[in-house]
């Protein structure tokens, strides 16, 4: 049975006369990982903000329904682990003392953190490096070190904003692996990206944001299903051929011999094939739904456009 | 979470080199300026200069007499002017002068040299002291009554109810609210500097958002200004302790006699509300810069703040009780510094200490709100320094 871990219930921000959030609302849940979508200015980080209780709320409330604590309104901190995106380490400072002083401050003991932190370490390869200056890591090597200081304390609930930008594809799938990992341990994980194929793989709900209201929320599944509309790839044999493309089809470009349609929401693929004209030189044809990426893109800019 | 902040921040500092090099180089930098001038003017000893006297009073032996010991000798000449002027040109004497009635009588001598340049001080003294005691025989006068006559008024202020040792005391309180307003002064200055780009570095390091998932931004700041305090104390012990050892047992000052016991308590009352004002204002005023160059542009601006102070010291020394002393005790940017003097002069009344400390509490509390509020959102702005507009918009903003 799924148990909720984070319920942001309604919560609005406004900045002076700016609404940046406006009645957002939703939930993750335990051994979860939620997709947290939109375009940059979107009120993404704010509604995270709000939720680490590093802004408050205007409106609305945002719930920890964590294990042994019932419902809270205050942040738990030392059970939830944050990964902003503006984030960094304290340059001249030693990686393991960084570790160590983040992890105490969730209330860790020091011991403790001291055997997490080394683990972890090693786990990325990043072992020999405990008592070298933050100065000395690359880029991908920092961002593996600011993962583990938001994870080192086994957190219930991980909110991740934008996790993956900078990082190359090897360790885009180190990153996507340690998440996964984070929800067979049974974490709720906050998963904010612009990364929409890594969403698309990792996440099992997605929570889609523009102007501070929701735009999108559900399993991927049903997100496809009801706003992922069917793209027609068709190759023709004759360059000429004069078609003309039914209702069914929302819009249509040619290129040649080269056909792409996108079909109307909730025309299926087998009414699309029923109304092409017996004969219709058809040499190839692919029929899928849209991306993620795509339906991001359109849903995005429908909502700039409203 | 708050010792953990203090903690780290105590420590990072501790190993910064830096930090190091600053606690360990400036007690020598002290004490290498301290003695320089006087090792420079060891090594520019003024050469003996010798004098040709054209002696018609006798006095050369009186002179030589007052000359002892100094670098100036003077020998009696009998030789006609042309010859003491060739002798003066070649180098064998530095220059001559003739001692006659006319000296006696109108106090003017000419000293005759190759190039004019000032009499050394210990010839133109002993000359002084000659003409006097010439003067003095001349008038039939005893030079111990003169002496007696002539010496000047010792003016001593003594309270008809205070006790034996006020004096004794008085001097104890002058040197330590002084030493404590220096050390306040100081604690302000090199604690303040390093939590205003201590703010700013944690920006600029992107951490902010990192520790305030954890901690409230009150409880780093607090712990910002908790720890640079200690590290301003560990600075300041240091170079105490290294002080108090030469003073106490190189220059065997007794030290311990200086400590007016009973004037502490209230001193370091104040020196900590000194400090808590100023670290929250640059702390506040940190979180709300961009980067390093602007903070190096608006510390000169906000370190004028504890100058103020400075303003109000000739007046209150000359008079500890006057109206601007009472104004320098009760307006807050200059309470701490000028109520620490002004407690080291006995001249503060008890209930003027106390209105003072109730000025500074209330004072402190609100400019800590004040700073928290702009670090809160501060510390969380990106790309630009914020504006007057937005800082006193985020002052006001409770949530």
């Amino acid at each position: 049975m799924s148990q909720t871990v984070l319920d942001v219930d309604s919560v609005v921000k406004r900045y002076h006369r700016k609404t940046a959030v406006d009645g957002v609302s939703f939930s993750v849940q335990r051994g979860e990982i939620l997709g947290f979508l939109g375009p940059n200015g979107a009120g993404k980080t704010t509604t995270l903000r709000m939720i680490m209780g590093i802004t408050a709320p205007d409106a609305g409330r945002v719930t920890f329904r964590l294990e042994g604590a019932g419902g809270s309104q205050r942040v738990p901190k030392h059970r939830v682990g944050y990964l902003p995106e503006e984030r960094g380490l304290y340059k001249e400072a030693r990686i393991l003392d960084v570790l160590l002083f983040l992890a105490c401050i969730k209330g860790m003991p020091k011991d403790e953190a001291r055997r997490k932190a080394l683990d972890w370490l090693e786990r990325f390869g990043l072992g020999a490096y405990a008592n070298a200056k933050v100065e000395e890591l690359s880029k991908g090597m920092a961002q593996k070190v600011q993962f583990i200081a938001a994870v080192i304390h086994e957190p219930d609930l991980v909110v991740l904003d934008e996790p993956f930008s900078g990082l190359d594809p090897v360790n885009q799938e180190v990153f996507r692996e340690e998440i996964r990992r984070l929800k067979e341990r049974g974490a709720a994980v906050l998963l904010s990206s612009h990364q929409m194929n890594l969403v698309e793989e990792t996440c099992d709900r997605i929570f889609l944001i523009n102007n501070g209201r929701r735009v999108l929320y559900g399993t991927l599944v049903d997100v496809k299903a009801q706003y992922g509309v069917h793209r027609v790839n068709m190759l023709v044999s004759d360059p000429d051929w004069d078609w003309r493309p039914p209702d069914l089809v929302e819009q249509v470009n040619r290129d040649g011999a080269r056909w792409t349609c996108l079909l109307r929401p909730g025309v299926t693929p087998g009414q699309f094939m029923h109304s092409l004209p017996a004969g219709a030189p058809v040499e190839e044809i692919s029929i899928a739904r849209i991306s993620l990426h795509d339906i991001f893109v359109r849903m995005a800019t429908q909502g700039e456009a409203a | 979470m708050l010792w953990n902040v203090v903690r780290w921040e105590v420590m990072r500092h501790l190993r910064n080199k830096q930090f190091i090099i600053g606690l360990l180089i400036t007690p020598v930098l002290f004490a290498v300026f301290g003695a320089l001038p006087s090792v420079i003017q060891r090594l520019d000893r003024p050469r003996t200069a010798a004098y040709l006297v054209v002696d018609e009073l006798q006095a050369v032996p009186w002179l030589q007499t007052a000359l002892d010991g100094s670098p100036v000798t003077v020998e009696a000449a009998s030789a006609p002017r042309p010859d003491l002027e060739a002798a003066v040109l070649a180098g064998d004497a530095d220059g001559f002068f003739v001692l006659d009635r006319r000296f006696v009588e109108t106090g003017v001598l000419e000293v005759f040299v190759e190039k004019p340049r000032p009499v050394p001080n210990a010839l133109e003294g002993a000359l002084n002291g000659l003409l006097q005691s010439l003067r003095m025989q001349e008038q039939q006068l005893d030079p111990q009554i003169v002496q007696y006559v002539s010496s000047r008024a010792a003016v001593i202020s003594s309270g008809i109810n205070a006790p034996e040792d006020q004096s004794e005391r008085l001097l104890a309180g002058l040197i330590m609210s002084g030493v404590l307003a220096f050390l306040l002064f100081w604690l302000i200055i090199s604690s303040g500097s390093m939590l205003l780009q201590s703010a700013v570095q944690e920006k600029r390091d992107r951490m902010a958002e990192v520790v305030l998932s954890s901690i409230g931004a009150d409880t780093l700041m607090t712990g910002k200004i908790i720890g640079h305090f200690l590290l301003g104390l560990i600075q300041i012990g240091f170079w105490l302790l290294i002080g108090l050892s030469v003073l106490r047992f190189a220059a065997d000052i007794p030290v311990g006699d200086f400590i007016a016991w009973p004037l502490l308590p209230p001193l370091l009352l104040f020196t900590l509300l000194g400090y808590l004002f100023y670290a929250a204002v640059f702390v506040g005023v940190g979180a709300t810069l961009e980067d390093i160059q602007s903070a190096s542009n608006t510390q000169g601006l906000v370190f004028m703040l504890p100058m103020v102070s400075f303003l109000f010291i000739p007046p209150v020394t000359s008079n500890p009780d006057g109206f601007i002393a009472k104004v320098g005790t009760f307006f807050p940017p200059s309470s701490p510094l000028i109520t620490m003097i002004r407690i080291g002069m006995e001249a503060a009344a008890a209930w003027e200490a106390a209105v003072a400390a109730v000025i500074m509490l209330v004072s402190t509390w609100l400019v800590v709100k004040a700073a928290s509020r702009l670090f809160r959102t501060g510390m969380l702005m990106y790309g630009k320094n914020a504006t007057w507009k937005e800082m006193w918009r985020w002052i006001r903003y409770p949530g």
